[in-house]
């Protein structure tokens, strides 16, 4: 399998296909990206244009530079501008699912009765919402490092490439993003302890 | 261990980015503090919790956004202009400009009769005269070639007339005729086309690529009277002895052969849209405005209209990045 920078790098020579299969293994980690800052709507939007500034950018590409974090480094720009321009709305709901319903049932109870197929599929559901949340509730800077590496996959690093910012403020905005998250989700893995690793 | 430092090594740690020798300091300090194991495993259950309330969220995106973002890279391909000094553009044809355009600017003009304003002259009682083509865009007036149009010799009324009657008689000749227009506005553009006769043989040192008689009214006046009169612009061909002077036909001359008025095309788009992909393809961004403009107004509902609208998008941009003079 060729390496993004060598598609990149066919792409700049005129290959179509190059650019197609960028776009075909990007895409979808792009728009899980995308969807942890901003709606449907929106994301659609700011995935083409991160696509659309490579194209325009692909001249100037250097091979040095890795090809994902660039790309990466475009769309968390776009996002980052997007949220500017939204200054007077919240970029999520926060309200819909950040507070806690105290007569709602924990989600440690759901997972414990749960076992047909279905069951767990709201629980995931649950889980992801819960999660949404958690996110949301996050100080920007500490979502974006914490959804970089663990939805993007990308070392720490990189991230540190991509924001801006030196390896050691990465990896302290990823503590802050998990010590708040324990907060956040401690409902639900205080529920099962026994798979907690020793 | 400070509590500083195992804080700061707890991500390394979770994340396995710690060296041999850190590692190995890291596990002896949580052997030897029950509370920084707790620790250690309430963030590993985090990050657990959080991993699979992503796989939870994790969505495909939309599979007609594939398709779009394709679709206009390729539309950005095909047309994208690069800019002028790296496209190996002469600096000759852009210098002829820039003087001819000076110098219809600048130069004195011969005694210019204009024609009748039509735009404050409504026809008392003639009805509205039917839809014309938007006006020319403001760079494409001011081009080199342009003038050329201005400056061709427009035939006399007698020739135009008979070209009407011949053109009558094989049906050719559209709805909008001068009975519909009434005969106030036939008057006026016969009017036009004799005045307009002045300008039909143009002073000999006034040079193939000029644009001294851009005064006349240039393309748009020629289209406006096109479209009064129901006669095609002539377009005569230059005398054998003009031709011998000039062997080479200057660029503003092609420009201006290009830039035929689009109806020249019949009534299929295929010519004319062939017509413009050629200027495109020879970055003759304002013909290429012309044309586009014109597919879009007489075919608007072609199903090609809309890459029609994006490539006259990229005409226009590329238009307006190239400098007259460089």
């Amino acid at each position: 399998m060729q390496s993004d920078e060598a598609l990149m790098l066919a792409y700049q020579k005129g290959d179509a296909r190059a650019f197609a299969e960028l776009v075909a293994r990007h895409e979808k980690p792009l728009w899980n990206f995308l969807r942890r800052f901003t709606d449907p709507t929106s994301a659609e939007d700011l995935l083409q244009e991160t696509f659309m500034r490579v194209v325009k950018s692909a001249a100037s590409y250097q091979p040095s530079a890795r090809f994902r974090t660039w790309l990466y480094t475009i769309a968390r720009n776009l996002c980052t501008d997007h949220a500017r321009g939204q200054v007077h709305r919240k970029a999520r709901s926060l309200d819909q699912t950040s507070q806690r319903d105290s007569d709602a049932p924990r989600l440690v109870e759901t997972v414990s009765g749960s076992d047909a197929g279905g069951e767990q599929r709201a629980v995931a559901r649950e889980l992801g919402q819960r999660l949404e949340s958690a996110l949301a509730a996050l100080p920007e800077l500490q979502r974006e490092v914490f959804v970089m590496r663990e939805v993007l996959d990308l070392p720490f690093a990189e991230i540190a490439h991509a924001v801006g910012a030196s390896e050691a403020t990465v990896k302290s905005r990823m503590r802050y993003a998990l010590e708040r998250m324990r907060l956040e989700l401690a409902g639900l893995h205080d529920a099962r302890p026994a798979e907690v690793e020793s | 261990m400070s509590e500083e430092q195992f804080r700061e090594q707890l991500v390394d740690y979770l994340y396995d980015e710690l060296d041999q020798a850190q590692r190995a300091a890291f596990e002896a300090e949580l052997a030897s503090s029950t509370e920084r194991r707790a620790e250690l495993e309430a963030m590993r259950a985090t990050l657990r919790s959080a991993r699979t309330g992503l796989s939870a969220l994790d969505e495909e995106p939309p599979a007609r956004l594939r398709g779009a973002i394709l679709d206009a890279e390729r539309a950005s391909h095909v047309v994208r202009p690069r800019a002028w000094y790296r496209r190996g553009i002469t600096v000759a044809p852009l210098l002829a400009a820039a003087a001819a355009l000076t110098f219809a600017v600048l130069a004195p003009r011969p005694e210019h009769q204009p024609g009748p304003d039509y735009a404050s002259e409504p026809a008392p009682g003639a009805p509205l005269a039917p839809a014309v083509p938007e006006p020319m865009p403001e760079a494409s007036r001011d081009e080199p070639g342009v003038g050329e149009l201005a400056r061709a010799p427009v035939e006399s009324k007698s020739k135009l007339e008979a070209s009407d009657k011949a053109r009558e008689k094989k049906g050719e000749l559209r709805a909008r005729s001068a009975s519909r227009r009434g005969p106030a506005l036939q008057e006026r553009a016969d009017d036009r086309a004799v005045s307009n006769e002045g300008f039909a043989q143009p002073p000999a040192d006034w040079g193939s690529g000029s644009l001294g008689a851009a005064g006349g009214g240039g393309l748009r006046d020629q289209r406006e009277a096109e479209e009064r009169s129901d006669v095609p612009a002539s377009r005569p061909a230059p005398a054998p002895a003009a031709r011998a002077a000039a062997p080479k036909k200057s660029a503003a001359a092609e420009s201006a052969e290009l830039a035929k008025p689009a109806r020249d095309a019949g009534s299929a788009p295929d010519e004319l849209v062939q017509r413009a992909q050629e200027h495109m393809a020879a970055h003759r961004w304002s013909q290429a405005v012309i044309a586009y403009r014109e597919l879009l107004q007489r075919f608007p509902k072609d199903e090609r209209a809309a890459r029609w609208r994006s490539e006259l998008g990229e005409a226009a941009r590329a238009l307006s990045a190239v400098p007259l003079v460089p």
